[in-house]
């Protein structure tokens, strides 16, 4: 199936999350677009701080104050047929919201450990999701929980539903969180960081896991993660943040091979193993990203940039656009007005 | 000239019940038999899952948890050697100086009340040497060493990045020019772009100072860059070891092959020929019998729940696994093929 063929589950345009705080604003996000097709993992990196997790909190409805959306559009596909959703068009604890949170949208978080409810038998925390979503009557929650449990690759779930969460291990309880997840049948499912902290070889096994689910329940994820290793492995799509905004967005191949963007061309430079990479000294990025109460003119990347362009990069933020038939990016290099100052300069 | 260091036979058992008259009844088995040797000026990646022993095997060395068996040899000079196993507290005192311990989180590993200056100046202020203004000097020369600007000497932690409170540490484990650093998963907190630069002011001390490094890991792609020697460890045995390249490109080891199948690589090109392997660690107070890891491998025979493997020499590594033992390879067949059976699976 090409891309064109797929159905996008979850549209985000132009998202924006501010924290009003004492000692100034944080633009946490500052216009993130994107979109998730069915059978599609698209991931999205960057480094700590970018706004990876905030962003995905938007589109669940978990920006708490003084955290807020400010602006942008979440448009939510539940199928083909059915008309799109604007999730921000009502309040994020209004019943519809609730009714698709931990439903048709769910998420995985990244400390499973506190996402897990202690005092809680791990089986009833899944019967609590299917109660709200689904009409199962009792015995028919029972059967469908333990056949999540044995379906993300817990033995014995008919025993292990009465336990709690204390008494596995991090990785089977990273498992029970996607069966959790996954209870509803989600048409969207949004990974933040699920596998780290893990070990390669329980990751691989929680990876393999929700690919097998992806493809059988045809649904979209959005896996956020630093990691760029378990991203060329694992996504379709990657897009790249840098303080609070997408830079480059390309299917996972172009983005390795023919990164675009300043910014995805040093971080891959950076990154031990891949084939951009030295291999005595490594080549790094000067510099360190700006704090979350800096202000950054223009282009965010333009104090770390080798290509800055002065007088332009430093003024104006470049738009996030199409740069060639594969990507788009936002950066200078590529927009009119770039080509107008280099010819300008000349 | 003689081994920086020589491990030999480290145990560190843990217990886990205790009886009415505190003696321990069962126990917690983190490190079993371990085996290796370090020269100065070499880098030894420390690798395997969690909980398999890496960070006790060096704690252990440095002497902050005591062995229950085995023998650790120092010899900070090239001459004189100290079994740092035998030593108490205050003999061990004079010898502290010559090994540091670099930690995984920068966060916690420093005091926020302390200045830049002080926090960097405690190892030497410990030691007694040197006045208040000789103190001041070394920092802002150990500072400008790691890549951080003296001027901000009198900074506290919560003032510097990530990485520039790596640095810090950094240069305090420097203070007192040690032979031997245990980075113990140094830069896996730190995000790739500011990795990179640590891995890069790491590798260039190394050179300068002839320092040699444990350098604890779980990145596979980090270990093999950083390292010159890798072993590595399962369920508290070291399993396999040897150098870098060896180890992590023609491995000999089930356990090593299976962890170099599935980690996953920052190139979209590679392809993947085996499935993760399937289980978890064992739990260390209850080991498998044999060869530690024979519930999970995927080659595994009858021999392997009976007997421990025992080190074997071969292609240059040494190896823990029947499968290379000569009164015990003939249970695998000649023709046979471990690639290929892990892919059938
Ligand atoms: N409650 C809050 N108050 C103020 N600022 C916040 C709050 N929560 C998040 N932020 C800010 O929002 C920005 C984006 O944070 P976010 O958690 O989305 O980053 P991330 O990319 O997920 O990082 P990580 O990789 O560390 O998880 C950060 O600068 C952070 O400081
Ligand atoms: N002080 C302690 N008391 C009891 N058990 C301990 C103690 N320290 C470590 N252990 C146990 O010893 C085993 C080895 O732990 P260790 O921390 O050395 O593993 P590791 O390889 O460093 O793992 P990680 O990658 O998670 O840091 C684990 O099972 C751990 O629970
Ligand atoms: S817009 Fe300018 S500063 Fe920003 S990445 Fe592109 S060239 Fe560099
Ligand atoms: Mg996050
Ligand atoms: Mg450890």
């Amino acid at each position: 199936m090409t891309e064109k063929d797929r159905h996008v589950v979850l549209e985000i345009k132009d998202i924006a999350v501010d924290y009003k705080t004492d000692h100034g604003t944080v633009h946490a996000v500052r216009g993130v677009t994107y979109k998730v097709h069915a059978d599609e993992m698209l991931a999205i990196v960057g480094e700590s701080g970018c706004g990876k997790s905030q962003s995905s909190y938007a589109t669940m409805g978990l920006i708490q104050a003084p955290g807020e959306v400010v602006r942008g559009e979440i448009l939510f596909h539940e199928d083909e047929s059915s008309a799109p959703f604007n999730l921000l068009s009502v309040d994020k604890n209004s019943p519809e919201m609730r009714s698709i949170r931990g439903g048709k949208l769910s998420m995985i978080f990244q400390e499973p450990m506190t996402a897990l409810s202690p005092v809680h038998k791990i089986g009833k925390q899944i019967d609590e999701a299917l109660k709200i979503h689904t009409d199962l009557d009792k015995a028919g929650r029972f059967k469908r929980a333990c056949e999540m449990l044995t379906l993300v690759g817990i033995p014995d779930a008919e025993k292990r539903y009465h336990q709690y969460s204390f008494e596995f291990s991090g990785g089977m309880r990273q498992r029970i969180m996607i069966a959790i997840a996954l209870c509803c049948n989600p048409k969207l499912l949004i990974a933040d960081e699920p596998t780290t902290g893990l070990d390669v070889t329980i990751q691989a096994q929680i990876l393999d896991l929700i690919q097998d689910l992806k493809k059988k329940f045809n649904m979209g994820v959005i896996f956020i993660t630093h990691d760029l290793a378990v991203v060329a492995q694992n996504a379709d799509r990657v897009a790249v943040m840098y303080l609070g905004r997408i830079v480059e967005e390309a299917d996972k191949v172009t983005l390795f091979d023919e990164p675009q963007h300043p910014y995805t061309q040093a971080l891959l430079r950076s990154v031990i193993g891949s084939p951009l990479a030295s291999d005595g000294k490594l080549k790094t990025i000067e510099g360190s990203v700006p704090g979350p109460y800096d202000v950054v003119e223009g282009c965010a990347f333009h104090p770390r940039c080798e290509h800055c362009m002065h007088g332009l990069c430093d003024k104006k933020m470049p738009d996030f656009e199409q740069v060639n038939d594969k990507t788009k990016a936002a950066c200078h290099l590529f927009t009119e007005e770039g080509k107008h100052h280099k010819e300008s300069q000349a | 000239m003689k081994p920086l260091l020589n491990v030999e036979n480290l145990s560190v058992w843990f217990p886990k019940k205790v009886s009415f008259f505190g003696k321990p009844l069962t126990w917690i088995k983190a490190v079993n038999g371990v085996t290796f040797q370090l020269k100065a000026g070499e880098t030894l990646g420390l690798v395997g899952e969690s909980g398999s022993g890496k960070s006790t095997t060096g704690y252990a060395i440095m002497r902050a948890l005591n062995p229950r068996e085995g023998k650790i040899e120092f010899c900070p000079d090239g001459d004189t050697v100290y079994d740092l196993a035998s030593m108490d507290q205050k003999e061990l005192r004079p010898i502290r100086k010559h090994f540091q311990l670099i930690f995984q989180d920068p966060f916690s590993s420093l005091n926020p009340r302390m200045t830049v200056r002080d926090l960097i100046a405690e190892p030497l202020k410990v030691s007694g040497q040197g006045t208040h203004k000789e103190h001041t000097e070394r920092v802002k020369e150990l500072m400008a060493e790691v890549g951080l600007n003296p001027a901000f000497l009198n900074r506290y932690p919560h003032a510097f990045s990530g990485g520039q409170r790596q640095r810090i540490v950094i240069a305090r484990a420097l203070t007192l020019n040690p032979k031997l650093i245990i980075c113990d998963e140094a830069v896996s907190a730190l995000d790739v772009s500011v990795q990179a630069q640590i891995l890069n002011l790491l590798m260039e001390l190394k050179e300068k100072h002839n320092l040699a490094y444990i350098f604890i890991g779980h990145d596979l792609e980090v270990v093999r860059h950083i390292a010159d020697r890798v072993a590595v460890m399962y369920a508290g045995r070291l399993v396999e070891d040897g150098s870098a390249e060896d180890v992590l490109t023609h491995s000999l080891h089930p356990y090593t092959q299976s962890l170099l199948a599935t980690a996953p690589r920052p190139d979209p090109h590679f392809v993947y020929e085996n499935k993760p392997l399937s289980g978890e660690v064992p739990n260390p107070a209850a080991l498998p019998s044999g060869c530690v890891f024979h519930p999970r491998c995927p080659v595994a025979k009858d021999c392997c729940s009976e007997k421990v493997p025992q080190h074997t020499q071969l292609d240059g590594k040494s190896v823990r696994c029947l499968m290379h033992e000569e009164d015990s390879k003939h249970n695998w067949d000649e023709s046979f093929s471990l690639a290929e059976t892990i892919q059938d699976d």
